[in-house]
This record gives C-alpha cells, structure tokens and sequence, in this order.
C-alpha cells in the first residue's frame, strides 16, 4: 500500500507540474511591444439594389495592392474569397450579375489597413464594413428577426456613413419616371432618418455613374445636374447643411464597373459582351471618411499609442512605478526640447513630462542605462506608428483632393 | 415514425427585398427566423433553428417558372431560397422532399409576383417527408472542445492504473523481459542471440528467446 501512496503523490505532482507550467506561460510577456490597432465602423446607407456589395468588392479590388498610395487593404482568407467571387461574377460578361445580399449574408468585412512601419508592412488601421441587404432600411422586420435592429443598432454607431444613391434612380428622376422618382425620395427619407442626427462623418456616393454618362460629356457638368436634383429635395438639403456645419460634406459618383461595361436595354442593365471592365472612383468613398475619423481622434489615438507602447516598455524593463518614474523622467529631460516643441503632437511623453520631471532628485541605478534605451526604443516605435498613419491619411487626403480638382462639384457644402 | 415536412420559401421580387413568403405552421410567429438562417448555398443546407429542423437550398428562377424575365427591377437575377422544415433531424435530406417543396415554393412565388405590395406570408401544408432521420441531437452540435487537463488527466490516469496493476500484483518475483518483435523481414532463426546495446557492448541481461 506503500507503494501505492507513493504513485498516487506522484501522479498529483504530475498534475500540480503541468498546472504550475500552464500559469507560467501565460504569465510570459509578449515579446513585441506594438500599440493595439484601433479599429473603426464603416456603415453604407443604401437601399436594396444600389450598389453596396458592388462598392465593396470595388474598394477591396482597388485596395488590394499599395500601387502609389503607401498603403493597401487585407482581409482574412476566407472574406477573400468571397470578394473574389463576388468580383468574378460582376466583372465576367458572360456571368449575369450577383444575385444581391439575402438577409442570412448580413454580416461584417475586416479590413486591415497596411503600411510599411520600420521596413516591415504592419497593420495600423482596422475598418469594419457591415455588408447588408438594403430592404432592412425600408421593409419591416417579420416576427422573429433581430437583423433590422441590429442593423440599426450598427448605423447609430459608426464611426463613418457611406450614403448610395443609385445612379438608376437618378437617371429615372431627372426623366421624370415615377417609380425612379419614388425610389429616390425613399431612399434619401431612410437616409435623413439614420444620418441627420449623426455625429460621425458622411459621404455621399452615387453609385452606377457610368449609367448617368448621357446627361452630359462633361462629368462635372453631370455631377453639378445631379447635385442641383438632390439639393432641390428638402430632406436631402437639409441633410447636407446640418453636416457641413461641422464637416465638408462630398459627392462622390463612381462605378463599379466603368463606363464601357454594362448598357441600360430598356429597363435593364445587361453587361456588354465585349465591355471593358474598369471601375473608377470606388476607393474614394473610403477616402472621403477615414481622414475625418481619424482627424477626430487622432490626437487621443496618439497619446493612447504611446501610452501602450510605454507602459510594455516599462514591464519589460521590469521596473517598479517609481524607478520607472525616475527612469522616465530623465528620458523626458533628455528629449523635452524635441518633444515640447511639438514635433510628433501632444504624446505621453509631453503630457506627463512636465510631471516627472519635477520626481529627478534621486540619482540612476545601476541598470539606468539599458532601461533608457528600452524606453527610447519604444519611444521610436509609438513614433513610427503614428507617422505611418499619418502617411495613410495624407494618401487618402490626396486621393479626394485629386477628385475635388478633377471635380470641383464634388464639395456639396461646407469649408 | 413518420415525419412530416412543411414547405418554406424565402425570396425577393421584383420590387420587395427578401422576405419569407410560405412559412410552415410552427414557426407563424416567428418566421423572420428563416430569413435569418437560410442564406445562398451551392448544394442542400441542414440547420435547427428552436428544435425544428431546416433544410434548404438555392434555386435560380428562370423564365419557364415564371413565365417572364426572371429580374428584379434592378436588373439582378431572382433566386428562390426554398426548402422544408421538419421536426425531427433530417440526416440525408430527399431529393423527393426537395422537389416538393420547390414546387410548393413556386406556387407561392407566382402568386407573390402577380402582386408584390400586398402579398402576405402563406401558411404552408405539410407533406411526408421521404428524408433520412435522425438524432435530434446530431445537427448543428458542436464538436467537443479540446479539454485544458486532458494531457496531465491522461497523464495521471496512466499513473494510477499502473499503480493498481502494480499493487494487485504482489510480490511475485518480475517475469523475463521478452524483446519486441524485429521488423526485418530477414528469416527468424531458433539459435539464442545475445542481445547487445546501443553501442555494441553485451548487454548485462540475460540471453532471450527469439521471435518466432
């Protein structure tokens, strides 16, 4: 029975090891120190049929790759695919074109916005795009669904609003039909509902432009007919004069698939058999709103980044919070004039180093000069990350000042 | 037992967005639960939404089914999401339970596109269901998670068990050690060999039977 006591001890030792070996490694740190990505809600505003799952394969296609913006879009593996579907049946002549969004498909696109930090291509933006049928704007919910409110609940948070106006609608208002007139008004009342009292930034984007290509030649002069048809519907009108109290409000047209792709037969749009696919524009609906989300937080953003970045570089120097107060503030000291003069914003090291460095009196320890040079690492690093945001945001900037050149009636309202 | 299926059918029109348009008896007032479950899919799809079990798939109308252009106004194609709800688990859904239901659901859809605005959800009939059931259980059951102390649980189980076999054993004196079987396929000889170690030296046991 000996014996017996003996394995049993030994089978708990067993246990009480591996349990022991579990904790620890969870105790491990990380070994990288980068700043959490913050991640924003990009919502579209558009009723069923205008374009939105188009748009979004758009943007993607068009992001994809960095070309000469400095940045480019990834999402996971198995959103890829689907994209890529999506993106083969629209632009295939002989495919007839997607179905539309069930409202089982509802769901949200990660996009992680690439960029090159310190040589390596690093994740500094994620964008959530809510990919949804546009009926739950304007069609009652059957008993039983929660997707409307969800849907609801989503817009009222969004960092950003992409609102579509389909370009069919249009181009059958300024007809004067009266199916194309009654869309439009239901489109632009559900837009008024979800975006008037909205804080975040808006867009307004007009999605098959290529349809509207037989108003005029001149695209600006097309852009200018179609602005004056929108502002002259009250909803619409005031819709854009209470967001450019705080913002510019733009007009962007794109299309999906270019102006040499698809005809309207009647009624129907058919893909051309020998089209050229060539969408033009699509990214810019993104490129309208993020500047603004990120403008709107970027100085919290940045001082959150250095404070993440700080606080891992002190645990790893495994300092307690008065060594690393003093170990800080000698580093503020050292640095205070590059700092203070504002050269990378109002960080961390600003803020509190007018604090620490009144804590200076007690002389470094023996470890002083490993522990600076961990924090002035991690000081490079935070500063790496916000200028690569800053360089996604100076593309996207440039993309829409492009456009307002080109398109000087794209700016709805505001300075 | 003899299951019974109810017909559903989850489409757009021409006009209106996706919506359930026939809908079995059990699921009247809460319906909006297929739209939210049955989504496209390339083959036949199996789901339990409150302990029914919902078996659908796609079907891309065409002009013989309706009689015209199979388009929404906005130049999409139409697609039917059609199927049958059970009440037990279907395993192998029937191709026979699938026809039904889709020539249920065109019924249905005829009459919703001959007028879109004030078409209501139909209430469905049920039929026999000629498809495999099963386990209640068995559908949309997650696979067990990994369990955390699986290792050490086995780890001290083997510790144990060795100990019990140990214990009951006695003290009966340790019985020779036989080697395990060569995987040469060289012929076996009945001559005693003298096993060796690792590097060649006599080992201290003593000589073995061979394999036979």
């Amino acid at each position: 029975m000996g014996v017996v006591a003996v394995l049993v001890v030994i089978a708990l030792c067993v246990l009480l090891v591996m349990k022991l070996r579990k904790k620890k490694r969870t105790r491990r740190p990380a070994p990288a120190a980068d700043p959490p990505v913050p991640r924003f809600r990009v919502v579209t505003v558009g009723l069923q049929g205008s374009g939105k799952t188009l748009l979004l394969t758009g943007i993607y296609r068009r992001l994809q790759a960095p070309a000469d913006r400095g940045f480019f879009l990834k999402v996971p593996y198995t959103q890829l695919i689907e994209l890529n579907r999506w993106y083969r049946a629209v632009a295939s002549s002989e495919d007839d074109w997607p179905s539309g969004t069930s409202r089982g498909e509802m769901r949200e696109f990660d996009f992680s916005v690439m960029t090159n930090v310190g040589g390596t291509p690093t994740t500094v933006l994620d964008i959530g795009y809510l990919e949804y049928p546009g009926e739950l704007l304007t069609d009652p919910d059957a008993p039983g669904s929660t997707l409307q409110q969800q849907l609801l609940g989503a817009v009222a948070n969004a960092d950003a609003l992409i609102a579509l106006i389909d370009g069919m609608q249009l181009l059958q208002a300024h007809r004067g039909d009266r199916r194309g007139l009654s869309i439009l008004q239901t489109t632009l009342d559900a837009m008024v509902h979800c975006m008037l009292t909205a804080r975040a930034p808006i867009v307004f984007v007009i999605t098959k432009w290529d349809l509207l290509d037989q108003l005029h030649a001149d695209e600006n002069t097309r852009l200018k007919i179609v602005r004056n048809l929108l502002m002259g519907v009250d909803g619409f009108r005031d819709l854009v004069n209470a967001h450019s109290e705080r913002r510019i409000v733009r007009l962007v047209p794109v299309t999906a698939v270019g102006h040499d792709f698809a005809v309207l037969d009647g009624s129907v749009i058919r893909k051309k058999p020998d089209g050229r696919f060539q969408p033009a524009n699509v990214e810019l609906a993104l490129s309208a709103v993020v500047p603004d989300i990120l403008h709107q937080v970027e100085l919290s953003l940045d001082a959150h980044t250095r404070q993440v970045i700080m606080a891992e570089a002190q645990r790893r120097t495994k300092m307690g919070p008065a060594e690393a107060l003093r170990t800080l503030s000698v580093f503020v000291a050292e640095r205070a004039g590059r700092i203070l003069a504002g050269a990378v914003g109002g960080g961390l090291i600003t803020h509190a180093g007018l604090t620490l460095l009144l804590e200076t009196r007690t002389p470094p320890g023996p470890e002083h000069a490993q522990r600076l040079a961990a924090l002035s690492e991690a000081d490079r690093r935070a500063e790496e990350f916000i200028l690569a945001r800053r360089r996604v945001v100076a593309s996207l900037q440039h993309q829409v000042a492009m456009l307002e050149t080109r398109l000087p009636a794209s700016r709805l309202r505001g300075d | 037992m003899d299951a019974q299926g109810w017909p559903f059918l989850v489409a757009r029109g021409r006009r209106r967005g996706y919506s359930v348009l026939l809908a079995p008896p059990p699921l009247m007032s809460s319906y909006g639960l297929l739209e939210d479950v049955a989504r496209p899919t390339s083959g036949i799809a199996v789901a339990t939404v409150r302990g029914l079990c919902v078996v659908w798939s796609e079907h891309a109308v065409t002009p013989d089914d309706i009689g015209a252009e199979p388009r929404d106004e906005h130049s999409r194609p139409l697609r039917l999401l059609h199927g049958f709800v059970t009440e037990q688990t279907v395993t192998a859904p029937s191709e026979v339970d699938m026809s039904r239901s889709l020539t249920a659901a065109l019924d249905t859809y005829r009459r919703f596109l001959d007028d879109e605005e004030r078409f209501t959800v139909e209430r469905s009939a049920s039929f026999p269901a000629h498809s495999d059931i099963g386990s209640p259980a068995a559908i949309g059951k997650p696979d067990p998670r990994p369990r955390r102390y699986t290792v050490p649980a086995l780890a001290a189980g083997a510790v144990l068990v060795g100990a019990v076999i140990f214990a009951t054993s006695g003290n009966d004196p340790e019985p020779p050690k036989t080697p395990s079987c060569p995987t040469t396929t060289a012929p076996t000889t009945h001559t005693p060999v003298k096993p060796t170690t690792t590097t060649g030296k006599p080992a201290t046991t003593s000589l073995q039977p061979s394999c036979t």
